[in-house]
């Protein structure tokens, strides 16, 4: 980032071939909407474009991105619902009915695809917060401190988060593992 | 699906779940949008190669830190050098000018602008306009007028009553010795006028009076500049009037102000004081303020 900041074209092209797929992803799991995944992750480009003037060695770079990916999902959430809070869940024009994963379907052996749709399922249903907690982890590659960095709460309430977004998956695909 | 809280003591890691999760992660942005993004970016760095705010920015802390450690290696390197003493000298207030001593030598050719056009020409002979000088005439004058390397010349920047007392000085003096060369000014010799002494710092500069000096000997050395009494003298009338009674003190504090010596008699009048703090001081005294 400090080479682009300096003019090296070239630089930001490293950066965003890294990166774009899980600020998509981050994008795309949180709304669940592609149009809408689209253009925040749009934003969140073009904001880090128009910054890089004044950016400045602080954290991670991988942190930074997630932080401007956070408040302006957040941004969002607000233009939409400015009554509703940060529930996203009307925000997706998408909701798929999550089967009760106490339901075992014993004779149905699912393969990986499947499983991994299921985890999906999952995800979904997660509570915000939890659920990008799990997705920073994942697509980002944050630490606790980094997700606490990014999404500016203290670290024990990102590591509690994370915590119990695990523990979720971990149950629900319990009876496919 | 409500969790005890025992189902969340775990790691905050599952190599399973993230096996699985990143067999899913297939989603890619749209081609178009990467383009877009990219060449967005590209035209930023090139419309903006090197911003002068963001290099300013970036110089703040380095030039800040660099000026802060120059700054301080230079009050240090003074320090060392010049001392705590001529750093304390350096606060006491400025020395008065020494009557007659030359002011600072004057710079620059503004400066020596100003003052030819406020120095008058000396007197020339009647009848004669200053363009009817000859050649040898103005070198002549010239040579008398430049100054002498190392000489101070504080008729300069006086008036021009005072130059032409210098001038005139100059004609009194023995008439320099000519250069049986011919080479003109560049032959002046500098014997021909000898730079007067300037003020060495040392003698200008004002020892500050330090509290730790003893009060008496500062006042001895006020009465010593006034031309009263000496030390010596002063610690032998202080001998003699060692076991006077407090009426002889007081006579001969009288006798001092009455010899114009009121330094030596006013350090007499502490010194009694001193001895005799209850003794009732004569009216003269007590309206001095004592």
């Amino acid at each position: 980032m400090l080479c682009y900041r300096d003019g090296d074209a070239g630089a930001f092209d490293v950066l965003y071939e890294r990166h774009r797929g899980g600020v998509y992803r981050y994008f795309l799991r949180q709304c669940r909407n592609a149009a809408v995944a689209e253009e925040l992750f749009q934003d969140v480009w073009m904001n880090l474009i128009r910054a890089r003037a004044a950016y400045a060695v602080r954290a991670k770079f991988s942190t930074y991105l997630y932080r401007l990916a956070h408040n302006r999902l957040v941004d969002h959430y607000r233009q939409r619902q400015p009554a509703a809070g940060s529930d996203v869940a009307e925000d997706c024009d998408v909701l798929e009915s999550v089967p009760d994963e106490r339901v075992r379907p014993a004779e149905v052996s699912l393969d990986l695809k499947e499983q991994a749709a299921r985890l999906m399922t999952l995800i979904a249903e997660l509570p915000h917060e939890q659920r990008e907690a799990f997705l920073l982890q994942q697509e980002g590659g944050l630490t606790i401190e980094e997700i606490a960095s990014a999404t500016g709460v203290p670290p024990e309430t990102a590591k509690s988060r994370l915590r119990y977004a695990l523990a979720k998956l971990r149950r629900g695909m319990a009876p496919w593992r | 699906m409500a969790l005890n809280e025992s189902d969340v003591g775990g790691p905050e890691r599952d190599p399973g779940l993230e096996q699985l999760y990143a067999r899913a992660r297939l989603e890619e942005p749209p081609r178009e949008l990467d383009q877009a993004i990219r060449a967005a970016a590209r035209r930023e760095a090139h419309a903006r190669p090197h911003a002068l705010g963001a290099r300013l920015r970036r110089w703040t802390l380095p030039v800040s830190v660099a000026a802060v450690v120059v700054l301080s290696v230079s009050i240090v390197t003074l320090m060392r050098e010049e001392g705590a003493g001529r750093l304390e000298e350096g606060f006491s207030p400025a020395p008065e000018q020494p009557v007659g001593a030359a002011p600072a030598p004057a710079s620059g050719a503004k400066q020596k602008a100003v003052e030819s056009a406020e120095v008058p020409q000396p007197a020339l002979p009647p009848g004669r306009a200053p363009a009817t000088l000859s050649a040898t005439e103005r070198t002549s004058e010239e040579r008398r007028d430049a100054p002498v390397a190392g000489q101070v010349r504080p008729t300069e920047r006086i008036t021009g009553d005072v130059r032409r007392e210098a001038v005139a000085e100059d004609k009194k003096r023995p008439k320099r010795q000519e250069d049986p060369s011919g080479l003109g000014a560049t032959a002046t010799l500098p014997e021909a006028r000898p730079a007067r002494a300037l003020p060495a710092p040392a003698a200008t500069l004002q020892r500050v009076p330090v509290e730790a000096e003893s009060d008496s000997a500062g006042k001895r050395d006020l009465a010593k500049s006034e031309g009263s009494l000496t030390d010596d003298q002063f610690n032998e009338l202080l001998n003699k009037l060692e076991k006077a009674p407090p009426e002889i003190w007081l006579e001969k504090i009288a006798a001092l102000r009455r010899e114009g010596n009121s330094r030596t008699a006013d350090e007499l009048l502490s010194r009694f004081r001193r001895r005799f703090p209850d003794y009732p001081l004569p009216d003269a005294e007590r309206s001095r303020g004592h």
